[in-house]
């Protein structure tokens, strides 16, 4: 019983240390899916819109005023777009493609736009595949998350489909938070707020997703 | 008589139990208000950074009391040297008034010299945001982990220390008058020693705790001297620091009552000499573990 007694209470006391990670940033991200006649998925179109507080770090960061209007000059805005699309190589923008439960690599970002929307910063790209992939068997698969969730990145309208696509359709899987498990929990538990999480893409376990099938 | 005692833990234990389960279902719940809470914070502290800078002198209030309010969400999550201090109140007889202090004093000492670390920077050594964030990124965390974990493995030792002494029997009865106010330490040192030990220990848990600046207060730093509100930059996050130490806080005092409460059962089933020292180990060990984890994923 004693033994019970202190373990019980060191167990509480050691239960109330972590309750979780914590993302510093907020992305809304939107997504569009270039399909061209063929039903073939040719590139995603990948929308960023950071929150208002980051915004203002990013324009700190990078020495940026914005006009009086709230606008920036083309020269902030080709900074901004250079320095959001010059990724590492290990970086996957936020977004995993899979195709029947394969990935599929994206290519670096391209058509890449920068600008203000109200307060906050809005960043726009596309990624295209390698090859266009064919649809008409299998459906294609878009997590949006951040593996590290140092950026807390969901999805905020249903995805479009860009392109002459007839019979394609998109859908979006929002993360259900009650879908989240013990062994993710315990996972998120062991991390201090500004650590990388000890499992791989811990983010990917709250993603929204993105399904697009053709007939 | 002798029966009753044994019940009466048990029944602690029980509810000790109920309430860690408790908390463990609720622990979801919890992280999704932070963060839910966390971005409506930073919206506000955005907007109030942006009146400031347009000249509105009032908007000096929304940004205290947003900054204040996000320390406390904010370290509601790990950091903050929240398990040390939780396992600082568990391993040793320290007050929670005494323990309460160390966390106010890490809180703001850790938003001072996020102040120091940033203003400094810019000002003294031009240095840029990328320079100064990637310092605290890659030195200042390692090194706060290091420290942690250090401190984690002394407690340990301290507590395997005391057990071994109290198998011997030597030190069975040396902790009647622990528990209030610091200065019961375990064996028989003189208060000079102890009290220069436990000024030594204070300033070890804050300077552990301090030296990692506050990624949130970092931010606000960056954004507050480029956009030249310095002062109100400063203020809020000394006030976020106040806010983060409200929070680690309530930890210090939680942790002191769970050791009390183990102190007061095992004392009544006459344990006491085993089970102060164990916890002391155990918390010891739990801190260490803690600190490499962070250290380990921190450095990847």
């Amino acid at each position: 019983m004693t033994i019970w007694t202190f373990l019980t209470a060191a167990a509480i006391g050691l239960s109330t240390l972590p309750a979780t990670a914590h993302p510093h940033v907020f992305v809304d991200a939107r997504i569009g899916l270039v399909v061209d006649e063929k039903a073939r998925l040719e590139a995603i179109r990948v929308t960023w819109l950071f929150d208002a507080f980051h915004t203002l770090y990013i324009l700190a960061f990078d020495g940026i005023t914005p006009s009086p209007a709230g606008t920036l000059d083309a020269p902030a805005r080709a900074q901004l777009a250079r320095s959001y699309t010059d990724w590492q190589r290990d970086f996957d923008g936020f977004a995993k493609l899979s195709l029947a439960h394969e990935p599929v690599a994206l290519d670096m970002p391209s058509d890449v736009g920068a600008r203000l929307i109200g307060d906050r910063l809005e960043i726009t790209f596309s990624r295209a595949l390698a090859e266009p992939a064919a649809l008409s068997e299998f459906s294609a698969e878009i997590s949006v998350f951040d593996s590290s969730y140092y950026h807390a990145v969901s999805v905020a309208a249903p995805p479009t489909i860009l392109g002459d696509a007839r019979g394609c359709a998109a859908v979006l899987i929002p993360f259900e938070s009650h879908t989240q498990t013990a062994e993710i929990r315990a996972s998120l538990a062991s991390l201090s707020r500004e650590e990388l999480p000890p499992i791989a893409d811990i983010g990917a376990l709250f993603a929204d997703r993105i399904r697009l099938s053709c007939e | 008589m002798r029966m009753i005692f044994p019940n009466v833990a048990a029944l602690l234990a029980i509810a000790l139990l109920a309430a860690s389960l408790a908390h463990a279902a609720f622990w979801g719940d919890l992280a999704r208000w932070v963060v839910a809470e966390q971005r409506v914070l930073q919206n506000d502290m955005a907007l109030a950074v942006r009146a400031i800078r347009a000249g509105d002198i009032w908007a000096w209030f929304p940004l205290m009391a947003a900054a204040g309010t996000y320390g406390f969400v904010h370290a509601i999550g790990p950091g903050h040297g929240k398990f040390l201090i939780a396992g600082v109140g568990l391993a040793s007889p320290v007050s929670g008034a005494r323990l309460g202090g160390v966390a106010l004093a890490s809180s703001l000492a850790q938003a001072a010299w996020a102040i120091v670390l940033v203003y400094g920077g810019f000002w003294l050594l031009e240095a840029s945001a990328a320079e100064l964030i990637g310092l605290s990124e890659r030195y200042l965390a390692p090194a706060s982990h290091g420290a942690i974990a250090a401190i984690g493995a002394l407690l340990a030792l301290r507590g395997l220390h005391a057990l071994w002494r109290s198998s011997d029997g030597s030190a069975s009865h040396a902790h009647q008058s622990c528990g209030c106010g610091g200065h019961g330490g375990h064996g028989p040192s003189t208060a000079e020693i102890t009290r220069l030990a436990s000024f030594r220990d204070t300033v070890a848990l804050v300077f552990s705790i301090a030296i990692r600046p506050c990624t949130g207060a970092l931010f606000l730093l960056v954004i507050a001297w480029q956009m030249d509100i310095a002062a109100a930059g400063a203020a809020a996050v000394m006030v976020m620091g106040l806010g983060t130490a409200t929070t680690t806080g309530l930890v210090a005092v939680s942790s002191v009552a769970a050791r009390a409460l183990t102190r007061t059962a095992s004392q009544r089933l006459g344990v006491l000499a085993v089970t102060l020292p164990a916890l002391q180990l155990v918390s010891g060990l739990a801190v260490t573990w803690f600190a490499s984890v962070f250290l380990r994923t921190g450095m990847a």
